[in-house]
């Protein structure tokens, strides 16, 4: 489940009672989230284990405010847009001027 | 509505008599509990305050692993009746987060001699349980996420560092090399093999662009220090203020400066010194990163040419920086870390640290930690002087 603030549309992490940026505490539900790919880094090496494949991941700067962490099963790179669907899932937001 | 603001009452100075420590060793090859390395730092710091359990009136314990206990069954444990108890739960923070607590309750006269101490020892799983477990957020955002543990967190963090202030990997290497250096001084750490810059710069990458050298390593061990309304001629500390600021940003920037910024303006206008008059300073290190981070909210790292100006500071050794090796070097005791610096600090003050801190009068401990989504959410400091 992925919610946002009802009033502002902040949709960071991590979850909280009231909104960090508006104080309201009503959330409703949401689909998906618009963002920007703000860092990724790759996995190696984890609790004393190499990872195999290694393991990527992304921060997520929401369009609407906040962050989120997700998997980068595509890797893809920073500054990429992209969407966030509610199973954490990252696809990149074509450019539609291109 | 108007507040009438009372004057201040007198309050009692409060002073650091005693410290104790014990090694810390990788935790895959530590062979005592975490009961056993809490009591060892416990006896030890008595031993250096020439007390014994029986003359403490308060006790203050952090710890992740002496779970299901808490300070009242230490003090069941070591025959301790205590007026004053306290259980900090601030990891990184805690040592500092006791620290003003308890200087409140003996300046305040609730109580007259309390015994601070924290320490882990991780075994088997008890570190990936830890992390996995640390919070709601963790186990709720994190868990089905393979690899996922803090260095992951921190890579994403210094990545952004280095982009923002224009630094490399042999930066964060030159200060990593340093605190290695000193901890050849110090019989307690983990690692004290001499590390050069090569060494460090052909580790094995952890989470790009962190390697092994920038992942700060876990140990058992544990800490401990007394605090007192009384003196002990020639070998006390004098605790002249500790404040925190937590949550600065409700985990909504970039976790690139902390609360120290907002804490440090309360030390120096308590204690009366500033930055300048600082010989010794220990700066909480889980990862280069948030050293350079805590040096950049201290005022003594500009945020222009960090790469010249850290290479500059280090090299002047004023002040002395993780003179103990740091938790890089020494390694992280759990929740014990947030001791760790106090007694680093609280030793070069009497003349029991590396030979070069001797003579040092005035030292800054500052701490941070609590991961609650991307990086820590707690800050805190604590100024020492020579008494």
């Amino acid at each position: 489940m992925m919610t946002d603030c009802t009033k502002c549309h902040w949709s960071g992490m991590p979850a909280r009672e009231t909104c960090p940026r508006c104080h309201n505490s009503q959330w409703g539900d949401v689909d998906a989230l618009a963002g920007t790919i703000v860092e990724t880094t790759k996995v190696t090496r984890s609790f004393g284990g190499d990872l195999d494949p290694a393991q990527p991941y992304a921060l997520i700067e929401v369009k609407a405010g906040g962050f989120r962490i997700t998997h980068n099963a595509h890797e893809l790179e920073v500054g990429t847009s992209v969407t966030v669907d509610q199973a954490m899932n990252i696809n990149p937001i074509k450019n539609l001027d291109a | 509505m108007q507040m009438i603001q009372q004057p201040p009452s007198q309050l009692r100075e409060v002073f650091l008599i005693g410290t104790g420590q014990t090694d810390f060793v990788p935790s895959h090859r530590a062979e005592q509990t975490t009961h056993e390395l809490l009591y060892r730092a416990a006896v030890e710091a008595l031993n250096d305050a020439g007390l014994t359990f029986a003359d403490l009136d308060g006790l203050a314990i952090s710890s992740f692993t002496v779970a299901p206990d808490h300070s009242i069954d230490l003090a069941v444990r070591w025959n301790i009746k205590p007026q004053w108890l306290m259980d900090s739960c601030l990891g990184g923070a805690s040592g500092n987060d006791m620290i003003q607590h308890a200087q409140q309750a003996i300046s305040s006269g609730s109580a007259q001699r309390i015994l601070v101490v924290s320490g882990d020892h991780f075994a088997g799983d008890d570190f990936k349980d830890l992390v996995e477990n640390y919070n709601m957020s963790a186990r709720t955002n994190f868990a089905q996420m393979p690899g996922m543990s803090p260095n992951t967190l921190f890579a994403m963090l210094t990545s952004n560092q280095m982009r923002v202030y224009g630094l490399t990997k042999s930066d964060y290497g030159s200060l990593v090399v340093r605190q290695r250096d000193w901890a050849a001084e110090n019989r307690h750490a983990a690692y004290r093999k001499p590390l050069s810059l090569t060494d460090y710069l052909s580790s094995p990458v952890i989470a790009d662009p962190l390697s092994r050298y920038d992942c700060v390593p876990v140990v058992s061990g544990a800490s401990a220090i007394v605090l007192s309304a009384d003196k002990c001629a020639g070998k006390s500390v004098r605790v002249l203020s500790s404040h925190a600021q937590h949550n600065p940003d409700n985990q909504d920037s970039d976790g690139l400066s902390t609360g120290l910024a907002q804490v440090l303006p309360k030390i120096w206008q308590q204690s009366g010194y500033t930055i300048a008059d600082i010989d010794v300073l220990s700066v909480y290190d889980d990862y280069p990163a948030i050293v350079i981070a805590q040096l950049m909210d201290i005022g003594l790292l500009p945020k222009v040419d960090v790469s010249e100006s850290l290479a500059r500071l280090l090299a002047s050794q004023q002040p002395y920086i993780n003179s103990s090796g740091g938790q890089l070097s020494a390694g992280q005791a759990g929740a014990g870390a947030g001791l760790q610096g106090v007694v680093e600090v609280a030793r070069a003050l009497t003349d029991q640290g590396p030979i070069a801190t001797h003579g040092s009068r005035v030292g800054l401990v500052c701490g941070y930690g609590m991961v609650t989504y991307r990086y820590g959410s707690c800050s805190n400091a604590t100024i020492l002087e020579r008494a």
